[in-house]
């Protein structure tokens, strides 16, 4: 299949968005920048156009670059359906600029369109302080605690200082107790 | 609902973080209608290092011992991955004999995690003898990392273009000899472990995991398989040294009760061992003579910006990493995907209806390493 074919359907699916387009790295891969307020209704698009069918979301990155978190949804065709597995990819990328200080930023959450992303959101919310705003059913998710209590700021932004652990005072008193 | 439901009050369990039922450290909170998991709940996290953080403030050269520690059980997986996305970025080629090196410690790799598979599976299932047999094998495969590399665990053996040693003499010889052993030993494991009644019992149509659960989930590797989801990198995107082997991928066909269950996630484990054992038999007798390591042209050039993903298929599936360089000493970020933190979603939906006996099983046969879900 012409590569070229996902960028032509959603130049005709959406003809007032500009879509600015590099390569991925060295690879063939397009990646395709889109406004945050666009990326649901794209992804939903990518994944119900019949052609294409990119439910699977390979992976959500998240890259601080220049005080902006730049977030990268790496697209594929279905590989439990499909007989050519990775036969169509995409890498659609949105930012977020960060406030000062260590306050948290909100983004948009596609776990109800690409029902792994979850998983993806849970961590990198956590490690880089972004708010997903999910619409999942709670009852059967999954908590991740990757964080120690007391952890001041998002250990994953560059303007994270190593060494902000605060120590639970109870481990701290036993550790001295027993001589360490 | 399953129909196993009793409707009876519904109690509350709590299990782990540690606990001798669990695989791995998670927490779970079980309600009960009599012995039916009636809902679930997991907490993981436990284990998680900041191995991502680490990787950004190191220098380039000391990120491959930091990608070993990913999933201790297959280091060369997170080493292999990691080297493939900087040798993209930096443009590095890397020898035929040097990719040949590498699949052939991943082959290796591969038979050892599906064997220490066997061992947790044995243990849960409660058959004390197999765990011994399987072990008393597991040893020769890390005698091999050991003669190869100096190492039985977190072996630090690839490099930018390549890998740190050639193959030292007697080692091909000594991986025939153990393909020849395994061989052998798989038909006892069928006699003992695999086709005994009651481990039958054990694992025969509980726990199925249909095809669009493994969808909801973004579930890859042998779990995958085991459902008839015919998906491996290594046939459909990896090439290099996989194109010069033939080899078969073994999927579930749920020979003893349904497709997808415990039992069909076993067997293909035991299947792909053996597949791993043809690929290894092929790879060591046409290595090709060259370089070990690319020793010209692997710097690291601080003049080169770029990001690379590469992917290779793990022990336990789909595993891939990301690197981004800004031209400075250290990579402005590393992040690796791994199929366990899928296979930790998987676990809710997949206990529910299932009894409580059978918890401990069922949680073995994912296979789950929550080293790589934590990282």
């Amino acid at each position: 299949m012409d590569k070229n074919i996902i960028l032509s359907k959603l130049n005709k699916e959406f003809p007032t968005l500009k879509f600015e387009t590099h390569r991925f790295g060295r690879s063939e891969v397009d990646s395709v920048w889109v406004e945050s307020q666009n990326l649901l209704k794209v992804i939903e698009f990518l994944k119900f156009e019949p052609e294409l069918n990119m439910e699977f979301l390979e992976n959500l990155n998240v890259s601080e670059i220049d005080q902006v978190l730049v977030l990268s949804y790496f697209l594929t065709s279905s590989y439990v359906f499909s007989e050519v597995p990775f036969s169509k990819s995409i890498v659609l990328r949105t930012s977020l600029v960060l406030p000062d200080g260590e306050s948290m930023v909100s983004g948009f959450s596609v776990s109800h369109i690409l029902t792994n992303a979850d998983v993806f959101e849970d961590e990198v919310g956590e490690l880089f302080g972004i708010r997903f705003e999910s619409k999942l059913n709670k009852d059967l998710k999954i908590k991740r605690n990757l964080l120690p209590k007391g952890l001041r700021g998002f250990p994953l932004r560059k303007s994270y200082k190593m060494g902000s652990v605060v120590v639970d005072p109870q481990i701290k008193k036993s550790k001295s107790e027993a001589g360490q | 609902m399953s129909q196993n439901y009793l409707r009876t009050d519904l109690t509350t369990w709590e299990i782990g973080p540690y606990h001798g039922a669990l695989p791995v450290p998670m927490r779970l909170k079980l309600q009960l209608d009599g012995e039916v998991i009636a809902h679930a709940e997991v907490e993981t996290g436990f284990l998680h290092r900041g191995l991502e953080k680490a990787c950004e403030l190191h220098p380039w050269k000391s990120l491959v011992s930091y990608a070993d520690h990913l999933d201790p059980e297959g280091a060369v997986f997170g080493e292999i991955v990691l080297t493939n996305a900087v040798e993209e970025i930096f443009g590095i080629p890397v020898p035929e004999r040097a990719q040949c090196i590498r699949v052939i410690l991943c082959e290796l790799t591969r038979i050892s995690s599906h064997l220490a598979y066997i061992v947790r599976m044995a243990k849960m299932a409660g058959s004390e003898t197999i765990i011994h047999y399987v072990l008393r094998d597991r040893e020769r495969v890390l005698d091999l990392f050991e003669l190869l590399t100096g190492a039985r665990f977190s072996i630090n053996f690839l490099r930018y273009g390549g890998v740190r040693f050639d193959v030292t003499e007697g080692f091909i010889e000594r991986v025939l000899e153990l393909c020849e052993l395994i061989r052998i030993r798989i038909k006892e494991y069928n006699d003992v472990f695999t086709y005994n009644h009651s481990f039958i019992k054990r694992s025969a149509n509980i726990a199925p995991l249909s095809k669009e659960l493994i969808r909801h989930c973004g579930i890859t590797g042998p779990n995958a398989r085991a459902s008839g989801v015919c998906f491996d990198l290594r046939k459909t995107y990896y090439g290099k040294a996989y194109d010069r082997v033939e080899f078969e991928v073994p999927v579930g066909v749920g020979a003893l009760g349904v497709v997808g269950d415990v039992h069909d996630r076993f067997i293909v484990r035991l299947k792909e061992v053996s597949q791993s054992i043809e690929i290894l038999k092929q790879l060591v007798e046409t290595i090709p003579s060259g370089e070990y390591c690319n020793l010209v042209d692997n710097k690291i050039s601080r003049a080169i910006r770029g990001e690379a993903v590469s992917r290779v298929e793990s022990s336990r599936g789909l595993l891939s990493c990301y690197v981004l360089a800004d031209g400075k000493d250290t990579p402005a970020r590393v992040q690796f995907t791994t199929s366990s933190m899928f296979n930790v979603k998987l676990i809710p939906y997949l206990i529910s209806g299932v009894r409580i006996e059978d918890l401990p099983v069922v949680l073995a046969s994912l296979d789950l390493s929550v080293a790589e879900a934590d990282k």
